[in-house]
């Protein structure tokens, strides 16, 4: 009786267990899902289903902290704020300009542009885009309460110093000529592709409309950023921080209706890109500094619902030598650079596609000096014998600073073994973005990599050389710096401007504030639902999504 | 006489403790598991060329062939040597924040069941709320504010496990310090101090030597637990946490399995043989056990 009674307990409890496992294991539909997905997501993925709406969603590795086009100082802020209002123009790798925002600009004499705004484009309020929208935004950007991180787009202007900010109360001179018409005055005569180039990249034009009454001061802590009007192809919905940004399309957008309902920017390690590529929780991945892990590249190419196309970009990785500590003198600098293997990165951490660098200026450009190429190449027996001779304390720790992140790990500490290798004792850190930033801009470390997403005229460098600005990670403060980027920008001539930039490659490679480490490429994949996109614009953080054509 | 006989008698429950834990097999095969282990990562880097640290450009996600036992990583480094440096990482991380869990853990339990009072309310209360929090996310905020490092991960971690230790003695002081022995050792005024080491501790000791075992066993996942997640060793330093990271990406999981089995597998390993060195231990301990 009682081993019946024992054996009846055992059958139940392995009955029980049994179903348990079955419950567990036969849920869901078979996919893999992401454990961050919400609820709402499941929620917006079964509508789509049921009304038809089309959702395209891209997928970043970090999202940013503002939609304030003012404040935005990271690619992740760009992010949030590229899609909700345009650029004056679409820059193109090949050095064109296209019409955007505006339609075309011209030089009305040799200190004077004027941009004539798209008679249609609209803001997502109704009220027509105009010229008082750039004065505005003009006047913002130069705000010195505002003190926007990247008012060094402004400093060609007539009216602010040489970071960009007004040399009195809304004195940079941007005028509106008429409703659609704008100009813009500069200090001195200057190349105005460059100055497109530069300028188009940081400046989104912002309604000054809704700002009425507002005064300057309290433009970043105005509530509109919580709900912004803009102009662009998407309209704002709603965030999740740290996980994703959702945007519907603007149906009414001047430059065509998008062919999808709904924009949602994922933010995804960059390790779970593919995965989520695979699942179709990811559409498409959002290049530059959000590309494919190259690790993943060859598997991502055997997917059948994928489409895979890398290509080459400005993006750039380099050293920064801070120029303040004293015993960082050119010779310990040079040596530093001649030890570093470059092409061996480029061989592991990028199969090899990314072209090494010797300047911030890539290889194909006409402003490119290949009198660089020959200077500080990989010589680690050369390396130890300068930095002997450059009395180098072979007990000092050198404070090295990198990125925390997978895929930038790897490249730091193949930069640590190098100068390891010539002897140096390395003490590496690394920090998330944002802390790299900081702590470089302020001095707190020796050397530290920085990325750059470069542009396509060799001005993008001045970020870099503006004494006291927040990107001069080298921290110089040698104003010869600035004032031989700024000839170069100002320079009216292709020569004058060759000239003066061959002789700046051949400086930094001879004072070494910055050592330039390769040129980034760009492994996009995307859904096969997704077509017309053009990746090559990618590496700008421009994003035509209104010409991009989406299946159901 | 007395002396010899008092040496005779603990001689004799050694004996049966060692005996006891003998008679537990899968503890005693654990031994000698570990053992190996323990002895391949401290032997190993000395008799053999391991280079953890050189990067191969040239031979990046190697399969195991040739010089390469288990293949390399994303830069070309030797998986084979990283996994033994790792093992050093873990077990001295493992072992060494275990101990200054009990360091902190035991004195401050004694203190409260000895003294009660307003010791006590401390300590249990300070227990308390080192245990509300999930130790992990404690883990992860305090290592983000040290910094990652060898240092500040034991640290963090032997400071987490504390409370695991002070409740465990403490449980066993309340009941020994009423003993009659202990009564008879006040009455005769030895002082407090010895009291707790000499006639208290020696018979509380036996659930805290258990815990230690499965203290080291968690803090080894618990460093892995933050290597994988960047907050472990700081770089190049292996772990076999932080090669376990390489499990991230679908194509490391799929096409490269010999980038983070062999991690995942000795941690499995390690873990499980501690946790039953710590079964047999108890078994060994236990005074109504019959062999």
């Amino acid at each position: 009786m009682r081993k019946r009674i024992k054996w009846k307990k055992r059958f139940c409890a392995i009955a029980i267990a049994a179903t348990m496992v079955l419950a567990a294991g036969c849920g869901g539909n078979g996919k893999e899902s992401d454990k961050t997905d919400t609820n709402e997501e499941q929620t917006s993925k079964t509508e789509e289903s049921s009304t038809g709406d089309k959702t395209v969603t891209m997928a970043v590795v970090g999202g940013g902290d503002t939609f304030n086009p003012f404040a935005a100082d990271t690619n992740g802020d760009d992010y949030m704020q590229i899609l909700i209002w345009d650029r004056p123009f679409i820059t193109k790798i090949d050095g064109s300009i296209e019409p955007h925002l505006c339609d075309k600009y011209e030089m009305v004499d040799k200190k004077t542009m004027r941009m004539y705004i798209n008679e249609k484009a609209m803001w997502t309020d109704g009220e027509p885009v105009t010229a008082e929208d750039f004065v505005w935004t003009a006047q913002g950007m130069t705000n010195k309460e505002i003190a926007a991180p990247r008012s060094f787009i402004m400093k060609y202007l007539e009216g602010t110093d040489d970071s960009g900010i007004e040399t009195s109360d809304q004195s940079v001179k941007v005028e509106a000529v008429d409703d659609k018409t704008v100009d813009f005055f500069f200090k001195e005569e200057i190349d105005p592709e460059m100055f497109i180039k530069m300028f188009n990249l940081n400046f989104l034009t912002l309604p000054s409309h809704c700002f009425e009454g507002v005064a300057f001061a309290d433009v970043n802590g105005s509530s509109f950023w919580e709900n912004p009007i803009g102009n662009g192809p998407c309209i704002y919905k709603s965030m999740i921080q740290d996980e994703r940004i959702e945007f519907t399309a603007n149906k009414e957008y001047y430059m065509g209706t998008p062919d999808f309902d709904n924009f949602v920017i994922r933010i995804t390690p960059s390790e779970n890109f593919l995965a989520g590529l695979m699942s179709e929780e990811i559409d498409i991945v959002a290049g530059g500094s959000n590309n494919l892990p190259t690790a993943d590249w060859a598997l991502a190419q055997d997917q059948e619902n994928l489409v895979c196309e890398s290509t080459s970009g400005p993006g750039y990785y380099n050293l920064c030598i801070n120029q303040q500590r004293d015993y960082l003198t050119p010779g310990v600098s040079q040596a530093i650079e001649m030890a570093i293997d470059k092409q061996a990165i480029s061989d592991a951490i990028f199969a090899g596609e990314a072209e090494v660098a010797n300047s911030w200026v890539p290889k194909d450009s006409p402003y490119y000096n290949s009198a660089v190429e020959s200077m500080n190449q990989y010589d680690p027996e050369a390396a130890k014998k300068l930095l002997e001779d450059s009395g180098w304390d072979f007990n000092r720790e050198l404070h090295l600073l990198g990125n925390s992140s997978p895929r930038s790990v790897p490249i730091i500490e193949m930069i640590q073994e190098d100068l390891e290798d010539i002897g140096m004792k390395i003490n590496l850190e690394t920090a998330d973005t944002a802390t790299c930033v900081s702590k470089l801009s302020g001095g707190e470390v020796d050397v530290g990599i920085m990325g750059t997403a470069g542009t396509l005229d060799p001005d993008n460098a001045a970020i870099n050389f503006t004494v006291g600005g927040p990107f001069c990670f080298a921290n110089i403060n040698d104003q010869t710096w600035n004032d031989t980027v700024n000839a170069g920008a100002a320079a009216s001539s292709f020569e004058d401007r060759k000239k003066i930039y061959d002789d700046l490659q051949v400086r930094i490679k001879e004072e070494v504030p910055y050592i330039y480490l390769y040129f980034s490429p760009e492994f996009v994949a995307y859904n096969k639902k997704l077509s017309n996109v053009d990746i090559t614009d990618f590496f700008q953080l421009q994003y035509s999504v209104w010409e991009w054509k989406v299946e159901q | 006489m007395g002396k010899r006989k008092k040496e005779q008698e603990s001689y004799s429950y050694m004996r049966d403790v060692i005996e006891r834990f003998c008679h537990h097999k899968a503890a005693l095969v654990s031994v000698f598991i570990l053992g190996v282990i323990v002895l391949a990562v401290c032997i190993l880097p000395l008799t053999m060329e391991l280079e953890p640290y050189t990067t191969n450009s040239g031979a990046v996600y190697a399969k195991p062939e040739g010089n390469y036992i288990l293949g390399t990583d994303e830069i070309g480094r030797d998986l084979f040597s990283r996994l033994i440096y790792g093992g050093r990482t873990s077990l001295f991380v493992g072992v060494v924040s275990m101990l200054l869990s009990v360091a902190i853990g035991v004195p401050l339990g004694i203190l409260a069941g000895y003294y009660k009072g307003w010791v006590e309310t401390i300590v249990l209360r300070m227990a308390d709320v080192f245990m509300s929090f999930p130790s992990i996310v404690l883990c992860i905020v305090l290592v983000s504010i040290l910094g990652p490092s060898i240092t500040a991960v034991t640290i963090v971690i032997g400071i987490t496990g504390w409370p695991q230790f002070a409740r465990i003695i403490y449980s066993k002081v309340i009941i020994t310090r009423e003993m009659e022995y202990v009564q008879s050792a006040k009455s005769t005024g030895i002082k407090d101090g010895r009291i707790m080491t000499q006639y208290i501790l020696p018979n509380a000791l036996s659930p805290v030597l258990i815990n230690m075992t499965f203290r080291t066993a968690q803090a080894i996942l618990m460093e892995a637990s933050l290597s994988f997640l960047g907050l472990g060793v700081k770089p190049p330093a292996a772990s076999w946490g932080n090669i376990l990271q390489y499990a991230q990406t679908i194509s490391s999981l799929t096409m490269r399995p010999w980038m983070w089995v062999p991690a995942g597998i000795l941690m499995v390993i390690t873990v499980v043989t501690i946790n039953f060195i710590g079964d047999g231990i108890r078994d060994a301990l236990d005074p109504k056990l019959k062999i």
